[in-house]
């Protein structure tokens, strides 16, 4: 095969066979593949993770005033703990095949292996962004908040103007991380046969093997590009605010 | 409130097994209107993707011709739905209901016969050693502790395993892949001393993969068989309503041709590998 | 479900629990290795001359952002024809299993020493001109000023990263390995095709994993809680 062709199959993916996809699912999410499956599951699990980190965070998350005591048993900073460190402590392999085998099994569900994924990527990325939105909420706690009020700013306007830039300056470098972190992980999905980039490029080097080597470089060099651009912006917005900050 | 808890476990255990169990995948079928096939999609000669992409392969004919028949049979038109399944999941997604036939290059063995249903073998074959011709002529009996490959999941391993120790011959040293190119391209490397899997599997693998396969060619195959291999469609356990449809589509395809045509399309003196049907030798069943 | 009993039976049980003891060898063959290699990387990143921290900066670029799987698949299946060319012999056999144990601490490394650079970077250069003041050598500064304190700044981020590796490891299933030191995710996905059963293998070795990180994170507690490192001596002196 010659390069373009190379190419424009690892970005689109084999053609769809019809008979694959399954009416009661989008079907444009099935009918997508390679690097454009890759980037719709880093973002729906973006967006999936974000849900359930917010959700994680907020059980955890214990106010200033509260802190200040002694221990107290508070069981729902205990469940959001326990379920982070949970999927904290499990490999993404073993998730994605245990999603992989067990909707079906359990509650007789038949789920596409693209919304599968997206929803394992979306448990494993939760985890890691209920850590980040707690160092955020922890940021923009009481403090901050009764000083706003003493220069005379109303509750909105503070939200506005020194809660939310600041949590974000805080947050959106980590959370590109984690987004580098999601879209490298993607490609465990090869051993369940989703069918994004590494799936695709494993195919194609296995059904004409004379391009072993430029189909896997050519899948290495782009995850290892788009890794890079993602967390070059990170570090630049990083660098940026620093500099904000100190001027 | 554990009486609630208890309760509502044992309403999702009767949910995940009881319910589901009884009806016949034949009536599911029926009135769903759909066949789902659970369908391998790397595996040459059998379904593939060929260079263009495209979905090619003796079981991608076969299955055609079957939902065909199974129309004819059921008596409703059935629209064909295909999963993508791997060696891992073609077993465990027919006992689950996941799909209502696997048609996935599926050996049938007594330990796989404990878990699902075969219909009648479509295909047999037996299962020898594939070696490098550059290392010397070899017999089964010279891989005695040597490097020996075998793709994952597949019942080369414990086979192969239990006919050494028939034998009393040391044991190989297995080494797992998780795709029939890649053990060829060891073997063709020199990283394995042998790769065993179905004859045919191996033989088109190795040539798809641009290796010449024979007598003084780059790879050839041990003369030995150490198992045989009878490939069924893989049905639920117990729904021999179900088994005999399938049985029927495939004996209706065996009398009208099809299955000769397809035969030769895959396996005739013109393919890539041709295996004369009829005078390959049915060999006695392993245990295991 | 269907729970097959003989998944925790005699041969397989024994798989398991072989897979679960390569996964401790395997992860400290691999933190080993990625501390060795990263701990350096990482200070002379911060403290060499600016031609090799160029070099190092690539070499923790190229690294960190390289994903595990790909960079698997494409050196294990590159690297044969690469050495035959180069040295024009045959590449051992078996080289798969040290191939995957170097990539995967190579990744690794790539995040230690950007660790190991931040908790350097995080040290005021004003403690550094102190120290020459009070009359410390070079040497005197970075053994007494920098690397006790960069040190303690870096250990629970290593330790994590560690932990995270550890888990990395379970990547081992889509190479090309001898089954006997396969980890305990490789195991599991053994038994599934061997048996069917997908459920009992993988809880088990999802269970691994957790004790694993579980005691690891212990120990990394119970390390961070070391006065040397909680950097109480210095207070109270």
């Amino acid at each position: 095969m010659t390069p373009p062709e190379i190419l424009r199959t690892l970005v689109f993916g084999f053609p769809v066979i019809k008979e694959c996809l399954d009416t009661a699912w989008p079907i444009f999410i099935q009918s997508l593949g390679g690097l454009m499956l890759s980037f719709f599951i880093t973002i729906g699990s973006l967006i999936g993770g974000a849900i359930l980190g917010m959700i994680l965070a907020l059980m955890r998350f214990t106010p200033v005033e509260e802190q200040a005591k002694r221990f107290r048993f508070r069981p729902v900073v205990l469940i959001g703990s326990s379920v982070e460190w949970f999927i904290r402590g499990l490999p993404i392999m073993i998730i994605v095949l245990l999603f992989n085998y067990l909707p079906f099994a359990l509650f007789k569900l038949r789920v596409p292996g693209a919304i599968l994924a997206v929803g394992a990527f979306s448990l494993y990325g939760g985890a890691y962004f209920s850590g980040v939105f707690l160092g955020g909420l922890r940021c923009v706690s009481s403090d901050l908040r009764n000083a706003s009020r003493v220069l005379g700013l109303s509750s909105l306007q503070t939200l506005i103007h020194i809660r939310i830039p600041i949590a974000v300056r805080t947050m959106l470098p980590a959370l590109l991380g984690i987004t580098v972190t999601l879209f490298k992980d993607s490609s465990v999905l090869v051993v369940v046969a989703v069918p994004e980039l590494m799936y695709t490029a494993r195919q194609m080097a296995f059904s004409s093997p004379s391009d072993y080597a430029p189909v896997l470089g050519t899948t290495l060099l782009l995850y290892w590009i788009i890794a890079t651009m993602i967390s070059g912006l990170a570090r630049l917005l990083e660098q940026h605010w620093d500099g904000a900050v100190s001027r | 409130m554990k009486r609630l808890l208890l309760t509502s476990l044992a309403a999702i255990a009767i949910a995940a097994s009881g319910a589901f169990a009884q009806q016949s995948t034949l009536d599911v079928v029926k009135k769903s209107g759909e066949l789902v096939v659970g369908l391998g999609m790397e595996c040459a000669p059998f379904s593939y993707r060929d260079a263009g992409g495209n979905l090619v392969g003796f079981e991608v004919d076969l299955t055609n011709v079957l939902v065909k028949n199974l129309e004819a049979y059921v008596g409703v038109p059935l629209k064909l739905r295909l999963e993508n399944v791997t060696d891992e999941t073609r077993i465990s997604w027919v006992q689950s209901g996941q799909i209502s036939v696997s048609v996935c290059h599926c050996n049938n063995t007594r330990k796989r016969q404990d878990l699902i249903d075969f219909s009648v073998p479509y295909f047999w074959d037996g299962k020898s050693v594939m070696y490098n011709n550059a290392k010397g002529k070899k017999d089964l009996k010279d891989f005695a502790g040597k490097t020996i490959g075998f793709k994952r999941s597949s019942s080369s391993e414990g086979e192969i395993k239990r006919y050494f120790e028939a034998q009393g011959w040391t044991a190989p040293v297995l080494k797992q892949f998780d795709n029939h190119t890649a053990g060829i391209k060891a073997l063709a490397d020199g990283q394995i001393d042998g790769f065993t899997d179905d004859n045919s599997i191996i033989i088109s693998t190795a040539m798809l993969a641009g290796y010449t396969v024979g007598e003084g060619k780059k790879l050839n195959l041990t003369p030995g068989r150490y198992s045989a291999a009878y490939y069924g469609v893989g049905v639920k356990e117990n729904d021999s309503k179900w088994r005999k449809a399938i049985d029927f589509a495939l004996h209706d395809m065996w009398l009208s041709g099809d299955y000769q045509k397809i035969y030769d399309k895959w396996f005739g003196a013109k393919s890539k590998c041709p295996i004369p049907l009829g005078t390959n030798k049915m060999e006695p069943f392993v245990k295991g | 479900m269907n729970f097959n009993n003989y998944v925790f039976a005699a041969p397989y049980f024994g798989w398991l629990l072989r897979g679960a003891a390569n996964t401790v060898m395997i992860s400290a063959m691999t933190a080993t290795l990625a501390l060795l290699v990263g701990i350096p990387v990482g200070i002379l990143r911060q403290m060499a001359p600016a031609f090799v921290r160029v070099v190092l900066a690539g070499f923790i670029t190229l690294f960190r952002n390289m994903p595990l799987v790909p960079f698997l698949l494409f050196s294990v299946f590159v690297a044969p024809d690469f050495f035959l060319q180069c040295t024009g012999k045959a590449i051992p056999i078996g080289f798969e299993y040290w191939l995957f144990i170097v990539c995967v601490a190579l990744n690794a490394s790539g995040y230690i020493a950007d660790i190991v650079r931040s908790g350097l970077r995080s040290i005021p250069e004003g403690q550094v001109q102190a120290g020459r003041v009070l009359g410390l050598s070079p040497r005197q500064v970075i053994f007494r000023i920098l690397v006790p304190q960069a040190v303690r700044i870096s250990t629970p981020a290593l330790g994590t990263r560690l932990i995270h590796t550890m888990k990395n490891t379970s990547v081992a299933m889509v190479l090309p390995i001898v089954v006997d030191s396969l980890d305990v995710a490789g195991q599991g996905a053994r038994i599934a095709g061997e048996c069917f059963a997908w459920a009992e293998p993988l809880v088990f070795a999802a269970g691994t994993y957790l004790v694993f990180s579980l005691m690891l994170e212990a120990l990394l507690w119970y390390i961070c809680r070391n006065p040397l490192l909680t950097g109480r001596e210095y207070d109270a002196a």
